[in-house]
């Protein structure tokens, strides 16, 4: 019986809501954790570029401090030099070389900002330079000497980067009038800020290998840049400028947002990961967690299902272990475990467990005396009040080991019942089988009497019904015989004494005591001699062996062809002796063999072969062979399977009786 | 020799008639009852007696304790009739007194055969 299961709708319920649930939260557990990822890189990226911004001005402002006081010095020495050739005004140059000349090239070696000397006159020729081609050129229409023509002392400028003619080079020209004490203008001197300038200037401070730092002129000209050659889209730049209003330039550092922002990605990147890396892991075990859980919660779940069932099954246990009809006595040998039932209690009447428990244990040997397996112990037990027949009972115990102790488990049948109803049967059968009987005898005997007193005055149709009716008579008799004999096997009443045979007189007595009935029907009898002219002995029942015997004898004649012979004889095996009826009748077919020691089973042949009978014999001669011990079986080759040399043989096997147990018994 | 055949049937009791009828050495009664037959052991003397076991009361054993309580018929041979086979009743028979016990059922056609052999 398979038995509801209990509230599983709420359960599969439960679980997808729980499920939902725990989804959602999931996804907004991890939504939060994006979103605040997302705000956290947008905060870093402000900061970051905050950061580059300050960086890069302050590079500016250490770029404009140093090249402010760069140039202020070179300025001072500048004007030293001035004030030394100030003082007449340049008109030769020769005069110039001769006096100044030695002075000049001094104050280009000191002074490294600049890397030539030019000396204008006022109209803007070239009275000395440190490049000899530029001598007597004309350079009044250069911006800084226009420029530096109206400065006053102590002042110099610096104009936008050209490309020297002489040289090729960038160059960034930077100016100072030659103004005598006596505030006297008489020339220009000129020079250049090199790339070399620069370069070192710069180089003392510590620029990024990115960096980006440019010097651009009043007009945006680019006097002088270091960093990357390529060109750059302005608007990738990130860029800091501080003015220098004394020489009109302005610093410019930038550097790429790329550049600026990489460290940002990098630290956004790595972080993300290993945010990324740690919330899966957390977010791995918060689902393993989840999955025990619900592993738990349903194993809680099924543990309770159980629970119930066991409940509901040990309800059920109860109850069929209370109204079942035969007493239940459970008890141990410790005296702990005392449980009956209605039955039990009834029986032994007794009010509860434990007196039944007691009453029974009076009544049963000790428990250790009884053996392992099933036992079975006849108790009488006092009348109860309302019995009318006094109570024969039978206790089944049966011995566990369980739990450290030994258990009995004991079943108490009342088996008055069953005594009543089998001396009931016994008494039916005896009067069948005088009611039965008497009748018969009367009507045998009349008839016998009837063919032998009156048979000759007989005339011929009437002495053929006298003989129909004596055969009836007596076939009547046999299977009331048969009945009766086929229930006392049943009832185990049927009685069996057990002596010495040999084989040789049991075969002889067989062929003679059924030579008659052979011969009404043409049939001969004959035993084979046993082989060597051993013999052997048997221990059966005399009467029994013979009925045994007469049984399949009569069989092979009945169904033996006119004129054949049936053979008996046995085979003395080492242990056994195994006899045989052998016949050349039809045979049996194949199908009917499993069917032939059926009572009244379906008959073997149809209408035109089937021979008459009771239909018990051989039921009646397999039991008298098995209660002796023996087994019987038949082998057949039967017409109606094909086979030409047709017959059956019938083999009944019986232990040999060796001497010695022979006289022991 | 002189038989009493006690059987309550009386279809047994003419058949067994009609059978000895004709036989000149054996002389029968017949009683139908227990209590026909316990006042013909008062009367007469038999060599045989054939007595049926289930009758109604007095039955064959009644009778058979009467007769060998009886001194007068202390020669006669008892013989009970019965379909109860089993050595047990046979035993009790032979216990109470009886001489032969004869399985129903039996051939009338042969029992006075029966009868010259036991007597």
């Amino acid at each position: 019986m398979s038995r509801p299961d209990f509230f599983p709708e709420v359960e599969r319920v439960d679980g997808t809501r729980s499920k939902t649930k725990f989804r959602l939260l999931t996804a907004l557990v991890a939504l939060v954790f994006i979103f605040d990822l997302v705000l956290l890189a947008v905060a870093d990226h402000r900061r970051s570029e905050a950061r580059a911004q300050q960086q890069l001005r302050h590079f500016a402002e250490l770029f404009e401090q140093s090249l402010d006081a760069s140039l202020a010095v070179a300025n001072l020495e500048m004007w030293a030099m001035i004030d030394d050739i100030s003082y007449v005004p340049l008109r030769n140059k020769q005069y110039i070389e001769q006096s100044y000349g030695r002075r000049m090239r001094r104050a280009m070696l000191e002074i490294e900002q600049i890397d030539s000397l030019v000396l204008l006159s006022t109209d803007g020729t070239v009275m000395w330079s440190t490049a000899e081609g530029l001598l007597g050129m004309n350079l009044a229409d250069r911006a800084y000497f226009a420029n530096a023509i109206t400065l006053s002392r102590g002042e110099y400028t610096v104009g936008s980067p050209i490309t020297s003619r002489a040289n090729s080079r960038h160059l960034t020209p930077i100016a100072w009038p030659v103004i005598s004490r006596s505030g006297e203008l008489r020339g220009v001197v000129a020079s250049s800020l090199g790339a070399e300038y620069f370069g070192k200037l710069l180089s003392l401070q510590d620029v990024g290998d990115d960096m980006i730092v440019r010097l651009v002129t009043a007009d945006g000209a680019s006097a002088f840049a270091i960093g990357p050659e390529e060109a750059i889209d302005t608007s990738q730049l990130m860029t800091a400028t501080r003015p220098l209003p004394e020489v009109g330039l302005r610093i410019e550092v930038s550097r790429t947002r790329k550049a600026v922002m990489r460290t940002f990605w990098e630290r956004t990147i790595i972080f993300g990961l290993i945010t990324s890396a740690l919330s899966v892991i957390v977010l791995v075990s918060v689902l393993r967690t989840r999955a025990q859980s619900v592993k738990l919660a349903s194993a809680l779940k099924q543990s309770e299902l159980d629970r119930m069932k066991i409940q509901a099954t040990q309800r059920e246990f109860d109850a069929i272990f209370e109204n079942v009809g035969d007493g239940i006595v459970v008890f141990d040998d410790l005296g702990t475990l005392h449980r009956s039932n209605l039955a039990a209690r009834q029986f032994l009447n007794a009010k509860d467990d434990e007196s039944a428990v007691n009453c029974l244990r009076n009544r049963l040997p000790l428990l250790t005396e009884i053996p392992k397996e099933t036992a079975v112990i006849p108790l009488s037990l006092p009348q109860t009040g309302c019995a009318e027949t006094p109570q024969t009972m039978q206790c089944r115990v049966m011995k566990l080991q369980l739990y450290g102790a030994e258990i009995a488990y004991c079943v108490l049948e009342d088996i008055s019942a069953q005594e009543r109803l089998s001396e009931t049967r016994m008494s039916f059968i005896t009067s069948v089988n005088h009611e039965l009987r008497t009748p018969l005898t009367s009507l045998s005997g009349a008839l016998d009497l009837l063919r032998d007193r009156f048979g000759a005055e007989l005339p011929a149709g009437a002495s053929k019904l006298v003989s129909m009716a004596t055969r009836n008579a007596d076939r009547l008799l046999v299977l009331v015989n048969d009945i009766l004999t086929l229930q006392a096997i049943d009832q185990n009443q049927l009685l069996i004494s057990l002596e010495p045979i040999r084989v040789s007189d049991a075969l002889c007595d067989a062929v003679q005591t059924n030579a008659g009935y052979g011969l009404g029907r043409n049939v001969t009898i004959a035993a084979d001699p046993l082989p060597d002219g051993e013999d052997a002995i048997v221990m059966l029942d005399p009467i029994r062996l013979q009925q045994i015997l007469s049984n399949l004898v009569s069989n092979a004649i009945k169904y033996s062809p006119q004129g054949s012979q049936v053979r008996i004889g046995a085979e003395l095996l080492p242990d056994s002796v195994r006899f045989y009826v052998t016949d050349r009748g039809p045979g049996i077919p194949s199908d009917a063999l499993g069917r032939l020691f059926e009572r009244f089973g379906k008959p073997i042949h149809g209408r035109d072969l089937q021979a008459s009978g009771t239909g018990l014999g051989l039921a009646i001669t397999r039991e008298l062979v098995q209660r002796q011990g023996g087994e019987i079986s038949v082998t057949s080759r039967s017409q109606f399977d094909g086979a030409q040399d047709t017959g059956t043989t019938f083999h009944i096997r019986f232990p040999r009786h060796t001497k010695d147990t022979g006289h022991t018994t | 020799m002189k038989v009493l055949f006690v059987d309550d049937e009386a279809d047994i009791r003419e058949l067994i008639e009609i059978a000895i009828m004709i036989e000149d050495d054996i002389e029968a009664t017949f009683a139908g009852s227990g209590s026909e037959a316990l006042a013909l052991l008062e009367t007469q003397v038999f060599d045989v007696m054939l007595l049926d076991v289930m009758m109604p009361p007095p039955d064959g054993l009644h009778v058979l304790r009467a007769a060998r309580a009886n001194p007068d018929q202390d020669t006669a041979k008892i013989v009970m009739c019965t379909a109860r086979t089993s050595p047990e009743s046979e035993a009790e028979f032979r216990g109470l007194g009886a001489d032969h016990v004869l399985h129903k059922p039996f051939k009338p056609l042969k029992l006075a055969d029966y009868i010259r052999s036991i007597a």
